[in-house]
């Protein structure tokens, strides 16, 4: 059908325009069409971001070690058998890492001593040790120094009168008498500068008692020293001469210097006749039987006494979980009969003892005394038990990360923490997340008077060091994973809410969005649909990273003790374990390691997300 | 400029006041301690202070109306008890006001140091944060520039691999980590360095080598922070047209480095090194804790676990006026280094 069109011109004339079907002919009938269709899906953003994640080689690294860290905070926890209440482990404390065999050197749950005090009668160092727990040839003994408190293997040495208190000095227990008309002879030998810090000063020797108080002498020179002193008690009277204490102190006043001097031995004589009760040769001797004394309440003063030292090393496992002496009542031993534990005879004795159950705790039972009296039984039953099987184990336990002083498993216990620093970080993570995406698209979104609004408040709120905001919501809300979560919070979403009101503002003015509203979208769909799909790439980079930012804040908080309370976290541990600094380091290295690994490679995840998502940002920080 | 610049000054001020009245009134809302395990005496001096500063209530008689009294004392020596009410907080919070200007008085410790003046404690503790906290700046700033630039001059090549990698890992250690395994390292097993802030008794040398494992600790973040700022900027300017324009000219590559990159890439980052200088003053809480300082930071964490409020108001105080100075001073240097920058500035 022919179809007429009109159109009037400028000058008012009416043209016709006619069109006949047969002037239009079909350009492309049965011909085929050369071009192609896409063999290949079309890309979407997030598949592209992935392409780029998967290039950068220290991205896919640390999200792997990220990842393993993740699995390992889920599983160890849940597989250990150990206790971290902290309740049942009494007697292991303070084990050592141990990985391998004990003797091997290395990771082997033994622990070296060295300078301890060696008991030559025992042939065995000094104190609470357990002779079976010391490795088989590690045990050798030296010649060594002992300083400040006496022992009673040591020989020799200085009293040191040190001059940090005010008016140090130090004096005998027992009191002389003598007669002024003898001979009095004082020798003694004083040294200085024993340790390089100690700087001398002058001295004084005096008898004293009470009310009077006799110089002997007064000097500033070390060395030996024989002195005729009779000079100094002549015209004395005898009343004046009687019950007399030695005194020996330093002289002046220099309190802010570190100062001391070395007193070796002293010896006075009356007319050959050795005054025993204040002279001394042997300083340990002397400090020991308190012969001599210091009048300072901190300081015993004993310097560079001669002992026997020893070093060696321990196996606390073996005393801990090893084999031990244990008593049973007839009854305990009934029991382990009764679930076919062991075969036990009690009228043919130990000998009789079978065991039948490899996990039973009895390896030998050594000897066994039952008694009746007056109808009541008393059994005493020796056995050899391995503690190990007692505690409920079916093999030695090894704990790779050691023990805590509350005898916790340290792997358990660290991992529970990640785990727990993880979850609290991810939560704080999400609810920052979005409210931060709400607060700053609004802010974005809307603008004018709406932005300059919030935006006062956002100022306000981020010009409050979180610290102080954090401190201010524990202290006045209590100590509880919930209010950590809220404080957490309160100043954490400012940083996504700003970068979710730059994007906005940057995405707002775009041509698809101005299209989009004259189509007539409502706002919701504007921001829902256009807006923030082009800005959540940014925005997500900015929440991953800061999953890392809250285990900082978190274990910042725990050392300063207003952190996760009741729970452990890896801040927790690791303030807690901070005085075990000198001793038990092995107690700080697992967890800071683990803290200081995660954060690298939370940071690497983040960079390496940003480059993906952003590749115009790439290599900038 | 003069009128963007008062206008920050009062605006920090006013923000000042608003943080620093919200925490009063918060901190108020806690129940308040009173000396613990110090005399009757010392306690009244005490509660007598409070009183008169407009705290408390002070009376010798029971009082009506203002609910338990905080505290009431008898000494041996008297039959007369004294009795002690809080006030209403926003009356104890104009006293607090009024006495912060006309007396400079910001409260009185009670549990850290017994009646001392807070503001006295934290001036005491003030000298030895500062003192470790310069010498790290003066380390850690020149040390990050020159690594900065190292990097950037040999963007993408082994040095700047290496250098960039280090960086990425130090600057995620947190300095507490740090500072643990330097004492550990370096105090305890090698036996180089004090395992803590050396006595005011101890040699000038033990005193020099007391400071090396907390600056060490210290300025590793911020050498690596100014290394990763300086390298960042430097490759912008590296690769900007002005350069190019400078070396078509037939400047030499150090000539055109030193002329021109250098002085633009400084601008963003000499501002941040001012704000720096600034921010020291607060210090490092937890590393001052760890390595026994007895600085400000220090002071925090023991009014803290103290519960001393008063000093603990104080102490946050001071730690808000030097983050607002500093992110002045940030901003304000910007505008001076390039006038075309005004932060803040809509």
């Amino acid at each position: 059908m022919d179809k007429t069109y009109s159109y009037i011109d400028s000058s008012n004339i009416k043209h016709d325009i006619v069109l006949e079907k047969d002037s239009f002919t079909l350009q492309q009938r049965d011909k085929k069409i050369m071009d192609k269709s896409f063999s290949s899906k079309p890309t979407t953003f997030l598949k592209d971001a992935f392409k780029r994640f998967a290039k950068s080689k220290a991205a896919i690294i640390s999200t792997v070690i990220l990842g393993i860290i993740i699995l390992l905070s889920i599983i160890i926890p849940i597989a250990l058998p150990y206790d971290t209440t902290g309740k049942t482990t009494l007697g292991a404390q303070y084990l050592p890492p141990k990985i391998t065999e004990a003797g091997t050197g290395f990771w082997d749950g033994t622990k070296k001593y060295k300078d301890m005090v060696y008991n030559p009668e025992t042939k065995m160092p000094d104190g609470n040790f357990d002779s079976t727990a010391i490795l088989e040839g590690s045990l050798s003994a030296y010649d060594g120094f002992v300083d400040n408190s006496p022992n009673k293997f040591a020989t020799g040495g200085y009293i040191r009168i040190s001059s940090i208190g005010n008016d140090e000095y130090i004096y005998s227990s027992k009191n002389v008498s003598i007669s002024a008309d003898k001979k009095l002879i004082l020798q003694y030998q004083m040294e200085e500068n024993i340790t390089p810090d100690n700087i001398p000063l002058p001295y004084y020797i005096s008898l004293y008692k009470e009310d009077t108080e006799i110089l002997l002498h007064e000097s500033s020179s070390f060395g030996s020293f024989s002195l005729d002193v009779s000079d100094k008690i002549q015209g004395k009277t005898e009343e004046e001469l009687s019950s007399l204490f030695l005194k020996v102190g330093y002289k002046g006043s220099n309190k802010d210097e570190k100062n001391g001097i070395f007193l070796k031995e002293i010896k006075i004589s009356s007319d050959d006749q050795l005054l025993d009760n204040i002279s001394f040769t042997d300083a340990n001797k002397a400090l020991l039987d308190e012969h001599m004394r210091t009048n300072s309440a901190n300081l015993s003063g004993l310097s560079q006494a001669v002992i026997k030292l020893c070093s060696f090393t321990y196996d606390p496992y073996k005393v801990a979980y090893g084999e031990i002496k244990y008593i049973y009542s007839k009854d305990d031993i009934q029991k382990f009969i009764d679930k076919g534990d062991i075969k036990y005879d009690f009228d043919v004795g130990p000998s009789s003892l079978v065991i039948l159950n490899d996990l039973c705790p009895i390896i030998k039972i050594e000897s066994q005394n039952i008694t009746s009296a007056a109808g009541i039984t008393v059994s005493e039953i020796v056995t050899i038990v391995s503690k190990y099987k007692q505690l409920g184990f079916k093999e030695m336990p090894k704990h790779l990360f050691g023990t805590n002083r509350d005898g916790i498993d340290m792997l358990k216990y660290v991992f529970e923490g990640t785990r727990n620093s993880l979850f609290l970080a991810i939560i704080i993570a999400a609810i920052c997340f979005l409210f931060g995406l709400l607060f700053g698209s609004i802010e974005g979104y809307f603008g004018g008077a709406i932005d300059l609004f919030l935006e006062r408040f956002v100022e306000i709120l981020s010009n409050i060091p979180s610290i102080i905001l954090i401190t201010i919501c524990v202290l006045n809300l209590g100590q509880n994973f919930s209010v950590f979560i809220l404080a957490m919070c309160l100043t954490g979403w400012i940083g996504t809410a700003g970068i979710t009101r730059t994007q906005f503002y940057r995405f707002k003015k775009r041509e698809y969005v101005l299209a989009s509203k004259s189509l007539g979208a409502s706002d919701a769909r504007l921001i829902f649909h256009h807006i923030l799909p082009n800005s959540l790439g940014t925005i997500i980079t900015s929440s991953v990273l800061m999953i890392p930012s809250v285990i900082y804040t978190e274990a910042t908080l725990s050392y300063l003790g207003i952190g996760l309370a009741g729970q452990s976290s890896l801040g927790n541990i690791l303030s807690t374990n901070q005085v075990n600094i000198a001793s038990n380091q092995y107690l700080l290295i697992f967890p800071a390691a683990l803290l200081a690994i995660m954060l690298i490679c939370f940071n690497l995840f983040g960079n390496g997300l940003r480059d993906a998502m952003n590749p115009t940002l790439k290599g900038s920080s | 400029m003069t009128k963007y610049v008062i206008k920050r000054i009062l605006l920090a001020f006013i923000s000042l006041f608003i943080i620093l009245s919200l925490t009063f009134i918060l901190m108020k809302t806690l129940p308040m301690d009173i000396p613990q395990g110090v005399t009757p005496d010392v306690k009244l001096a005490f509660l007598i202070k409070q009183s008169s500063n407009g705290y408390l209530v002070y009376s010798v008689t029971p009082l009506q109306g203002y609910g338990d009294p905080v505290a009431t004392v008898k000494l041996i020596t008297s039959d007369v008890t004294h009795y002690f009410y809080n006030k209403p907080i926003m009356e104890q919070y104009f006293s607090w006001l009024k006495g912060i200007f006309t007396r400079w008085d910001w409260g009185t410790s009670y549990a850290v140091d017994v009646n001392k003046d807070c503001m006295d404690i934290i001036l005491s503790g003030l000298p030895f944060t500062l003192k470790v906290n310069v010498v790290s700046i003066i380390l850690a700033v020149p040390l990050g520039i020159i690594l900065g630039i190292v990097a950037a001059l040999n963007k993408n090549k082994a040095t700047d691999n290496i250098i960039s990698t280090m960086v990425m890992i130090l600057i995620s250690v947190p300095s507490f980590v740090l500072i643990t395994f330097l004492i550990m390292i370096f105090g305890y097993n090698l036996k180089w360095f004090p395992t803590e802030w050396p006595k005011s008794y101890a040699t000038l040398s033990t005193k020099v080598l007391g400071y090396i494992i907390p600056v060490v600790a210290l300025s590793l973040g911020s050498i690596c922070g100014y290394c990763r700022f300086t390298r960042a900027e430097l490759c912008d300017v590296l690769a900007s047209d002005y350069l190019l324009l400078a070396r078509t000219k037939g400047l030499t590559k150090k000539q055109a480095v030193i002329r021109h990159a250098l002085r633009n890439a400084m601008v963003p980052i000499l501002p941040s090194i001012l704000a720096e200088v600034v921010g020291v003053l607060s210090g490092s809480m937890i590393l001052e804790n760890l390595y026994n300082i007895p600085g400000i930071g220090t002071v925090f964490i023991s009014a803290l676990n103290m519960k001393d409020y008063n000093l603990l108001m104080v102490d946050m105080a001071f730690f808000t006026m030097i983050g607002l100075f500093a992110s002045i001073i940030l901003d304000l240097s910007y505008g001076f280094l390039d006038p075309r920058i005004r932060m803040g500035e809509r």
